[in-house]
């Protein structure tokens, strides 16, 4: 016997789902300006950001739509990577594998498993790039000042979204990628950007990088580095991490189970 | 009968193939373990050498070490040495040939690795644990990331980080809330590396043939290290450290090449996955055992060792092995650094 409000909770996530595959796969972000980072985190302090106008996936990529990518010759058009990535390549030439990117999930999931030279590799394949750090806070939380997309309120994200997995012992713990609970939703209509998966970025990370560019417009970070930005913590991970304003280094080769991305595109 | 079940487990497991070589002769070539314990070392279970998994008290083979002879780079010379790699919930009805294999994402079926002999060649590491001083300079060096936690019970306790400044008092404590990823890059930055999992055992427990239980010999001691309670609250002040103490506090809990704090103070990160599949665990055949064992490539469970102040390697020495998440940072999970030799 199940008990209702679980049936009722599955029937709303099924009508979430349903919404979502509906709705356009990429929002339209407008231009505008932002409150980036804030106080209390070792970033500090905040900063403005204006920003052009852009696009992004609503959704972190899935588990399907990455291995289309693959199944297309997509490690096999070097037109398609950076520099670096097609260094990365002529070493590891189908990346982790498709069981290490699927790690016993469903295609629906989110892809886990990509290095940053896997994610940026996939964006210009469907013409795009991974977002910047600034385009990824603007759209997942808007104006700014909000620890969380949906606001302030912590609970939302203890029980709507994933539960904190500190000692997640033996899954993958994602959900699909389009499904969500609507009160996790952010400002612009983003689905998981408060955990799910890490997300890679465009940016290079410097915990200074704030202090040094200061307030920008389209600010693009430190010109190279040895850490790519990471954003919008994961499953495993606490509160703190899963906020609009965390930022966390990660060498591009990094292979986590718990790192994924969504793409971006400039407005057409 | 610890030492007939342990004769048993052995004599199951040389009939299983090796993780390397099938056809590699039984341990009996080793040299004779002091004490209880199957020809060639320890039983099985000990990480580090043989006795009873929990003693009542000290043990006339308990000693004093003296504080390690480093080089100009601050290291300590480990040379080479057998180990008992591998930890034993396993039992005698559990084969890796058995049991479905496990992924590089779960625990599997948690039943353990099969011990094996395992040779570890000559290395360098550090005597003590990387101090909050020696992690700033590298935070201001290069931008990393703090290793700083914002939740509320982090920063209460003077663990937190206000930037790249730990909190005052605290320079020669150990540095926690580091992650996998932060003490290998610190580590890398040093242009050294983190141990790997058989070199930390053979660092704080010398040779498996000396049979220690502890990094001082088999009785369990609480005056040789920083450490925690069982159950309920888990801090301890008793040793006189509620939380961390600066490095090298307790001389008398020394390995036997002068390594300082390897039980107590804080977790330490090896490079190692966690794993419990001889099969996800690289290694070559070497005289009687194997040697070159890493457990490498992707995984979200990482090898700590040694127990720290939030913990009581009391209960069960070989506790002091555990595994946490690659990028959690905990308030108790530090690590110290190793190098070629």
């Amino acid at each position: 016997m199940i008990p209702p409000a679980l049936v009722a909770a599955a029937a709303a996530a099924a009508t979430a789902a349903a919404a979502a595959a509906a709705a356009p796969a990429r929002v339209a972000i407008p231009a505008g300006r932002f409150t980036m980072g804030a106080d209390g985190h070792p970033d500090a302090p905040p900063r403005q950001v204006r920003l052009s106008a852009f696009e992004i996936d609503r959704t972190e990529v899935s588990i399907g739509q990455f291995e289309e990518f693959t199944a297309a010759g997509g490690y096999r058009k070097p037109e398609l990577w950076s520099e670096a990535g097609r260094a990365w390549l002529a070493q590891h030439a189908d990346g982790a594998g498709a069981e290490l990117r699927s790690a016993g999930r469903g295609p629906d999931h989110p892809v886990v498993a990509v290095t940053w030279y896997e994610a940026d590799a996939y964006c210009r394949w469907r013409g795009g790039a991974l977002p910047t750090e600034a385009q990824w806070e603007y759209a997942a939380c808007g104006e700014g000042g909000r620890p969380y997309p949906w606001g302030d309120d912590p609970h939302v994200a203890e029980e709507a979204m994933e539960g904190i997995r500190h000692e997640a012992k033996n899954d993958v713990a994602t959900s699909p990628v389009q499904e969500f609970r609507p009160e996790a939703v952010g400002p612009f209509g983003l689905i998981h950007t408060a955990g799910n998966v890490w997300e890679w970025t465009a940016t290079w990370y410097d915990a200074r990088t704030y202090t040094i560019e200061g307030d920008a417009t389209d600010p693009g970070g430190p010109p190279t580095g040895t850490w790519k930005t990471l954003r919008g913590g994961s499953y495993l991970n606490l509160l703190s991490y899963r906020t609009c304003q965390h930022r966390e280094p990660a060498r591009p080769d990094r292979v986590a189970f718990t790192t994924g991305f969504r793409c971006a595109w400039p407005s057409p | 009968m610890r030492l007939a079940l342990a004769l048993s487990l052995w004599a199951a497991c040389a009939t299983e193939p090796g993780p390397a070589d099938p056809s590699a002769p039984g341990p009996a070539q080793g040299p004779p373990a002091p004490g209880a314990g199957p020809p060639g070392g320890p039983p099985p279970g000990a990480p580090g050498g043989g006795g009873p998994p929990r003693s009542a008290g000290p043990d006339p083979t308990d000693r004093d070490f003296p504080p390690a002879e480093v080089d100009a780079e601050g290291m300590v010379r480990i040379p080479g040495g057998w180990v008992r790699a591998g930890w034993s919930q396993i039992g005698p009805d559990h084969s890796d040939t058995e049991r479905p294999k496990a992924s590089p994402w779960t625990l599997g079926q948690g039943a353990g690795l099969r011990p094996v002999e395992a040779w570890v060649a000559p290395f360098r590491i550090q005597p003590t644990e990387v101090t909050r001083a020696q992690y700033r300079e590298f935070l201001l060096a290069t931008g990393y990331r703090p290793p700083s936690v914002e939740e509320a019970w982090f920063q209460e306790h003077d663990w937190g980080w206000k930037g790249t400044d730990y909190h005052p008092g605290t320079a020669d404590h150990p540095v926690v809330g580091t992650s996998w990823y932060d003490a290998w890059e610190y580590c890398h930055w040093r242009g050294w590396r983190l141990p790997t999992d058989v070199e930390w055992t053979l660092a704080t427990y010398g040779p498996a043939e000396d049979g220690r239980t502890y990094p001082w010999g088999r009785g369990y001691d609480a005056g040789r290290l920083n450490h925690g309670r069982a159950g309920g609250e888990l801090f301890d002040d008793s040793d006189g450290y509620l939380t961390t103490a600066p490095v090298g506090s307790f001389p008398r809990g020394r390995s036997p090449y002068g390594l300082e704090d390897t039980f107590g103070n804080v977790w330490e990160w090896v490079e190692d996955n966690f794993r419990d599949d001889w099969r996800l665990v690289d290694s070559r055949p070497y005289e009687h055992g194997i040697t070159d064992v890493f457990a490498g490539g992707p995984g979200m469970f990482v090898v700590v060792r040694g127990g720290s102040y939030y913990f009581d390697v009391a209960v069960n020495p070989h506790a002091e092995r555990t595994f946490f998440a690659r990028e959690l940072r905990r308030k108790s999970s530090g690590f110290r650094c190793a190098a070629d030799p």
